[in-house]
Formats: structure tokens, C-alpha cells, sequence
């Protein structure tokens, strides 16, 4: 048994030697990484700048690791300029030939080079990155295909929507959130692409995620698909009355004040459509609120309470009425709205 | 003697292949996470108008000293829609006064919204400004009655806990949203890394520099915070049987957590109390979920420096452990709840629940072993030497993880030391702790109150008080 635990802590020993030098070696190695930025970086940020501002011809860096932070000075800036700037930017990067680097890098074999190449030709998104990105819709990383998809959806042309869109279901279920981000960017230059995604037949949760891209850039011309949907009584009917509430939809207020008044479905998608009433601003919701601001589920005459401010001088009067109401919880709650 | 011998045997390899597992884990997420946010452009992320909105939630107890400099920070974080809701939960220090001239606050009528129960509110009060803050002023129920107060009242979606005293890093919100805005389906909530602000230069509620601690048991205790944070935590949020989200820094969904029934109040744990009843929650209502931990984030926090408050902490962490894994029993080794039920709490319940207990009586067992012969001096030394060995190869992994990935102490000055405590803490330092742990089963018999704690703020020179709750374990 000695000689066993002897071995057992010897082992353990030179373990830990091991992982010193690891330790050791892995400063080392962050140090020189340090050093070299903090000698390149000034110089890019200073070559970026006077270009973007006098035009200024930049010298091409010459050491890899110069080029590497040549490239992230240049994407850092990218991510907040806009307009002939960023196009400018976008040029000098061209004919730097980090385009043609990118490219090349998206056909690597490792996942991070990849991962980079798909950044730099995204943020870069001209003609020649436009063809290289559609590649990188087929990569077999998530994270490529995705950067890939979102930087297709802001800048290319129709012809990509479809592989976009399979590109899109195929992830949702794994990747949602960055699936969201190109539908978004979708929704916003390529309004008529969501269609697909809004079908009852798309997947559950690509609808959620089209629903609240209709939303937040208030669609109009889905408002009638989403009327369809509430009539139909759809699964996700909060997500819909919402969605008709954000885009303002007038025509939907008699659907919705049917919504709001069922008592067979959940308080949190009555409420909901109670929201979209008060964001509509209709006052022939009115008389509707005016039964559920007194409701006896607290979330629903909250809503309700809140929705009224926003129907104007009806809205007004039910709220004054409702203040004085005998019961205290009706009125505390409709003061808190008059006093805001 | 020789039973009880086999018994601690048994323990320490139980410990060292669960311990080297999640460190082998923690080494993969840690490699994922950085390959993922290398190429995840944040700022991109920051201004997507699809990131869920959070409400800040900050329970304070006698917070008047900091709590003007805490809520200025918390309103320049970098997050597209926050809302900030202090809780004062009783102070008897001019908490509210001083927010009150702080921020301009005016008394408001707000229904108090009926998911969550607490303690009487006794005022609202908000900025006439279009400053997103309101001041819940509460009779007095602890932490955890004053979060779900806060849960109440906020406004949006997610809600994030963060200590008065805290201070958080200015991308720490974003970061630790992400895990939402990726996956906002199945993610339940997301804790992040909380570091030791002692010696670390602080200024207008910012850290400005961040420094090793120059007092002895901060420094101590860094070494304890780096191993539990960049080994056990990661480890453990890779296999999905994260079980505490630090109680100074977390978000979380609202709706699961209110589906749970919120913070257990009367306990200690409460933060560990929740994250392992929205486990259960979840697996019961068999809702797909996660509960994830994210490496880089980064909540300042101060640690005891003496050691009258440092015993104090780890009895009251140590009772709070204790009353967790009672009151969720029935999980442990449940299959149902699967890493969590059958690997997380069982490891969670022998190492340090019981580990505290079983390596003092294994110290105690060895020398009386070895007084009386039964075991060879060499055999004593040895095993001696392999538990020392073992605990120091946890550390330098795990400094080697945090090298590798954020090397927040980079000079070699920094790296000498760390190594050194690492040395040094399992001479004395590790077996008094153990001890004052111990005191934890004591304190199940004796209550005592969250806030119970003398604070000063984070001025720039002020010293600072220890969180009430930032374990790392």
C-alpha cells in the first residue's frame, strides 16, 4: 500500500509541476499577445480614423499579427458606423484583401477560423463577401451559419431569402436566439420574406419569433394574417393580440374585445388583449374595460386599468367613474394610473 | 478505527473523481464559452431590440452609506431596457432618506401586485425624472422577502438580484442576459462570476483597477473564489447541475420563478433554495429548462477581512447549506431529477455538507491511528501528502482555466501569490474553516437576521463590509 500511495503522490506531484509550467507558459504567451497590441493597435486605430476622416492612404500591415489587429480595429469601428462611412471602411478592407483572407478562412477546417471569417465578411458585406456568406450558409457550425444568415438578410438581394429561410427552421429549435436576429434583420429589409414563417404549417417556435419580429417593426401587412390567426384561435394567441396591438390594427378591436372577455382563456392572454385595446387606442373599447377594470384577477384589471389611459376622453370618464368604486382594490389600482 | 479509515478512503476518492470531473468539464465549457463570445459581436447583441428587458432588484438593509453611489452604477450599465427597484427592507439608518435626496423621490400610489406574499409596504416612492427607478419601502422580512417584494413590483420579463454593496462590471448585465436573448425558451436563469473587490481600486462606484487583496484572508479567499467559480460552478453549469446562483449577482425568469412560489422566506440559503426548487419546479411541471452559469461576467463583491465576520459568514452559509438540502430531500438521489437528484446534491450533501465533518474526524482518526500504531508514519505522510497535493492540483487548474481564459491578475507578482495562498491554505486556514462551518449545525437552532452586518459603501476610501451572501461554492 506504500509504495502504491508513493507512486500516487509522485504522480500528483509532477502533475502539478506540469501544470505550473502550463501556467507559466500560458502567461508567456498572453504577455507577448499583449505586447503586440499595445505596439499595433495605436498605429490602426490611428491609420482608421485618419482614413475615415482625410481619406489618408493606409499601409498595409505586413505581420500576421498586425493583420489580425489591423482587422479587429477596423470591425470594432464597423460595429458603430453607418452610411458612406462603414461603406468606406467596407472598401479599405476590400482592398486590403481581408475579403479574400475571410473567404479562404470560412473554408478552414477549424471552427474557430471559420467563426472569424464569417464576423469579418458579415461586417464587411459587399459583392465578394455576399457570395462567400451564401457558402457559409451550409457550414456545419451553428454560429457560422447564423452570422452567415443575418449578414444575407441585411444586405443581399431576394435570391438568398429561400436559403435563408430553410437555413432559419432548421435552426430555431437550437439556436433561437440568433435565429431571431435574422428574422429580424429580415423583417427589416425584406418585409414580404416573414410570410413563410407566419403560416400555421412553420414551426411553433419560428412563428413566436416571426410574431414578435411583426411587432417590434409593426408590420402592417401582416395585420390580416394576424387577424386570421385570432380568429382561428391560434396557439399562440398572446403572441398574436400583442402583435396586433404593436401594429395598431383598428380592425382587429372587435376580435379583441372578444378575446378580452373570454372567460375561457388564461387571465396572462385576456390580458394581452387588453393591452393591444389600450395600445389601439380605440374607445369602443370602452365598455369592455370598464367590466374589467373591476375583474377579480388582479393582472387582468391592472391591464385594463392601464389600457383605459390610453383610450382617450372615454377612457377617461370609465377611469373616474371606476375611482369611485367601492371596492379598494379597483380604486387604489385606477388611482395609481390617474396620479401617472 | 480501520472501518472508519476504509470510510474516509471511500470519501476522498468519491472526491477526487467528481472534483477532477468537473474540472475536466469546466475546461470544455470554458473553451466553448470563449469560442462563442470571441465571435458574438456584444454590442450587436446590446442594441437588438429583441434582448429581454430586466428589472434590477436591490434589497437593502441599512444601506445608507453606499446605496446613492450602488444605484448611479446600476443605472449606466450597459443594457438597452432596465428598470432598477431598491427594496428597503426596514433600514433603520436613513436608507430611504438618502435615496430620496439622491434621485429627487416622491411619494406614489402602486397596487401591490399579488403573486409573490410579503412583508406591509409602507411606501412607494419614484424620480419625477424619466429615471427608470422606484423605491419599494417594506416593513421589515429579510433577503428573501424583499426580492419577492421586488419580483412583484417589476415590470419586465427578467429580473436580476444584485447585492447593495455589489458592484457590477459595465458589460456584466449583457453578458449574463445572453443565455436568455440565446435561448429565451428554456433558459430559467443564468448566475455570473463574482470576484473579491478588497484591494481593488475603486472609483465613482466603478472598479478601477482590480488588484489582489492585501490582507491576509481576503487573499485566502480569493484562491477559494477562483477554484469554486472557475472549476466547481463551471463544471457544474456543463453538466446541468448547477445548484447555487450566487445571491450577489443572478438573473432570472420571472414567470419560472414565480411559478416556483419565489424566495423561501425563515431560511438562510434562499439563493441556493431556489435555483434547486426551480430544478424541481421544472422537472415536475417537465417544462425543458436551463439553469446556466456564465464564466466571464463579473460582480465585485467585499470579503470578510476578520476573522470574527469570516466565521460568522461560513456558520451562516453552512446552516443555509444544511437547511436546503433538508428541506429538498427527497430529490437526493431521485432519478427523476436526474444530475441534479443523483450526481449534484448527492456530492453536495458528502462534500460539503458532511466534508467539513468527515476531514476534521479523518485529521483526528490519522493521528490517533498513528500514535497508536495501526498505521505506519510513512503510510500517515503519505496520505497527508496526496489530500494537500490533490487540493493544490484543484487550485492550479482552475488558476490555469482563469490564465487561459480572462487573466484578470496578470503580473507575475499576482501569479506568486495566488500560488503561494494556494500553498499555504491548506495548512491551517482550510481545517479552521471546517470548524467554523461546523458551527452551521449549531446555528440551525439559532436564527439570526440577513442583515446583521456593519456597512460603510464603496467609497473610494472607505473599507467595506462583507456581502451578506456571495458564496462561491
Amino acid at each position: 500500500m506504500t509504495a502504491g500511495l508513493g507512486y500516487v503522490v509522485v504522480a500528483l506531484a509532477a502533475l502539478e509541476c506540469v501544470l505550473l509550467v502550463i501556467i507559466v507558459m500560458l502567461r508567456v504567451l498572453l504577455r507577448r499577445n499583449r505586447r503586440r497590441a499595445d505596439q499595433f493597435r495605436p498605429a490602426a486605430e490611428l491609420a482608421v480614423a485618419s482614413y475615415l476622416a482625410a481619406g489618408t492612404t493606409v499601409i498595409p500591415a505586413t505581420y500576421p499579427a498586425e493583420r489580425a489587429i489591423w482587422r479587429d480595429v477596423a470591425l470594432e469601428a464597423m460595429s458603430d458606423l453607418s452610411g458612406s462611412e462603414r461603406a468606406a471602411l467596407a472598401h479599405l478592407l476590400d482592398d486590403l484583401s481581408y475579403v479574400s483572407d475571410a473567404t479562404s478562412d470560412l473554408r478552414s477546417r477549424r471552427r474557430t477560423t471559420r467563426r472569424r471569417g464569417a464576423e469579418t465578411l458579415a461586417a464587411i458585406a459587399n459583392a465578394d463577401s455576399l457570395t462567400a456568406l451564401a457558402t457559409g450558409l451550409h457550414d456545419r457550425d451553428i454560429q457560422v451559419r447564423m452570422t452567415c444568415a443575418r449578414a444575407l438578410a441585411e444586405a443581399s438581394g431576394i435570391e438568398e431569402i429561400p436559403d435563408i429561410i430553410t437555413a432559419v427552421i432548421r435552426d430555431v429549435r437550437t439556436a433561437s436566439g440568433a435565429v431571431a436576429d435574422v428574422v429580424l434583420a429580415l423583417g427589416r429589409e425584406h418585409p414580404d420574406a416573414l410570410e413563410p414563417l407566419l403560416r400555421p404549417d412553420a414551426p411553433a417556435e419560428m412563428r413566436s419569433i416571426a410574431m414578435a419580429v411583426v411587432s417590434e417593426i409593426r408590420l402592417t401587412q401582416y395585420a390580416p394574417m394576424l387577424r386570421e390567426c385570432l380568429v382561428r384561435g391560434d396557439q399562440n394567441l398572446a403572441a398574436v393580440a400583442r402583435g396586433l396591438g404593436m401594429i395598431g390594427d383598428v380592425e382587429a378591436v372587435p376580435a379583441l374585445i372578444g378575446l378580452a372577455e373570454d372567460e375561457s382563456h388564461k387571465p396572462a392572454v385576456r390580458a394581452a388583449a387588453v393591452a393591444a385595446l389600450g395600445s389601439i387606442g380605440d374607445p369602443s373599447a370602452a365598455g369592455s374595460m370598464e367590466r374589467l377594470v373591476r375583474h377579480e384577477n388582479w393582472s387582468l384589471r391592472a391591464t385594463a386599468a392601464q389600457s383605459l389611459s390610453g383610450l382617450g376622453n372615454p377612457g377617461r370618464g370609465v377611469l373616474e367613474r371606476a375611482a369611485r368604486s367601492p371596492s379598494n382594490e379597483v380604486r387604489e389600482q385606477v388611482q395609481a394610473v390617474l396620479q401617472s | 478505527m480501520i472501518t472508519f479509515g476504509i470510510v474516509v478512503f471511500v470519501f476522498f476518492l468519491a472526491f477526487i473523481v467528481v472534483h477532477t470531473g468537473l474540472l475536466i468539464a469546466a475546461e470544455v465549457e470554458l473553451r466553448r464559452y470563449s469560442l462563442r463570445t470571441k465571435a458574438i459581436g456584444l454590442r450587436h447583441r446590446v442594441r437588438s431590440p429583441l434582448a429581454p428587458a430586466v428589472s434590477i432588484l436591490v434589497p437593502a438593509y441599512n444601506e445608507a452609506a453606499g446605496i446613492a453611489d450602488s444605484v448611479r452604477s446600476l443605472l449606466a450599465l450597459d443594457y438597452p431596457r432596465t428598470e432598477i427597484i431598491v427594496i428597503n427592507d426596514g433600514s433603520t439608518d436613513g436608507t430611504i432618506q438618502r435615496l430620496t435626496e439622491a434621485f429627487g423621490l416622491h411619494r406614489v400610489i402602486r397596487p401591490t401586485p399579488p403573486y409573490l406574499p410579503h412583508e406591509a409596504v409602507r411606501g412607494i416612492y419614484a424620480p419625477a425624472s424619466d429615471l427608470r427607478l422606484l423605491v419599494i419601502d417594506k416593513e421589515n422580512g429579510g433577503k428573501a422577502d424583499s426580492l419577492n417584494a421586488g419580483i412583484n413590483f417589476s415590470s419586465y420579463p427578467l429580473f436580476c438580484t444584485i447585492d447593495a454593496d455589489s458592484i457590477l462590471e459595465q458589460d456584466a448585465l449583457v453578458k449574463t442576459a445572453l443565455p436568455f436573448i440565446e435561448d429565451p425558451i428554456r433558459t430559467v436563469a443564468s448566475g455570473g462570476l463574482v470576484r473579491i473587490a478588497n484591494g481593488c481600486r475603486i472609483e465613482a462606484g466603478r472598479v478601477a483597477e482590480a488588484q489582489l487583496p492585501r490582507e491576509r484572508f481576503p487573499m485566502f479567499q480569493v484562491v477559494e473564489y477562483v477554484r469554486a467559480f472557475f472549476s466547481a460552478r463551471t463544471g457544474w453549469s456543463a453538466i446541468g447541475g448547477l445548484l447555487i446562483i450566487s445571491g450577489a449577482f443572478g438573473i432570472f425568469s420571472k414567470g419560472a420563478v414565480i411559478a416556483a412560489g419565489g424566495y423561501r422566506t425563515g431560511i438562510v440559503g434562499e439563493d441556493m433554495e431556489l435555483v434547486v426548487r426551480l430544478h424541481r419546479s421544472c422537472r415536475l411541471r417537465r417544462r425543458p429548462y436551463r439553469i446556466v452559469y456564465v464564466p466571464d461576467p463579473v460582480c465585485w463583491t467585499e470579503a470578510p477581512a476578520r476573522a470574527r465576520v469570516l466565521r460568522r459568514q461560513r456558520g451562516r452559509w453552512h446552516r443555509g447549506l444544511l437547511e436546503v438540502l433538508f428541506i429538498h430531500r427527497r430529490m437526493i438521489l431521485n432519478p427523476r431529477y436526474r444530475v441534479v437528484g443523483l450526481i449534484a446534491l448527492p456530492s453536495m450533501l458528502l462534500f460539503e455538507a458532511l466534508g467539513p465533518l468527515i476531514e476534521l474526524a479523518g485529521y483526528a482518526v490519522s493521528i490517533a491511528a498513528l500514535l497508536t500504531g495501526v498505521i505506519a508514519p510513512l503510510d500517515f505522510v503519505l496520505f497527508l501528502a496526496l489530500a494537500i497535493l490533490y487540493g493544490q492540483f484543484l487550485t492550479l487548474g482552475a488558476i490555469a482555466l482563469e490564465d487561459a481564459t480572462f487573466n484578470r491578475y496578470p503580473a507575475w507578482g499576482d501569479l506568486r501569490r495566488l500560488l503561494g495562498y494556494a500553498f499555504a491554505e491548506s495548512f491551517g486556514f482550510r481545517q479552521m474553516l471546517h470548524l467554523w462551518r461546523l458551527e452551521g449545525f449549531w446555528q440551525l437552532v439559532r436564527k439570526s437576521e440577513w442583515g446583521a452586518m456593519d456597512r460603510h459603501g464603496f467609497s473610494d476610501s472607505n473599507p467595506v463590509s462583507p456581502s451578506p451572501d456571495t458564496r462561491p461554492g
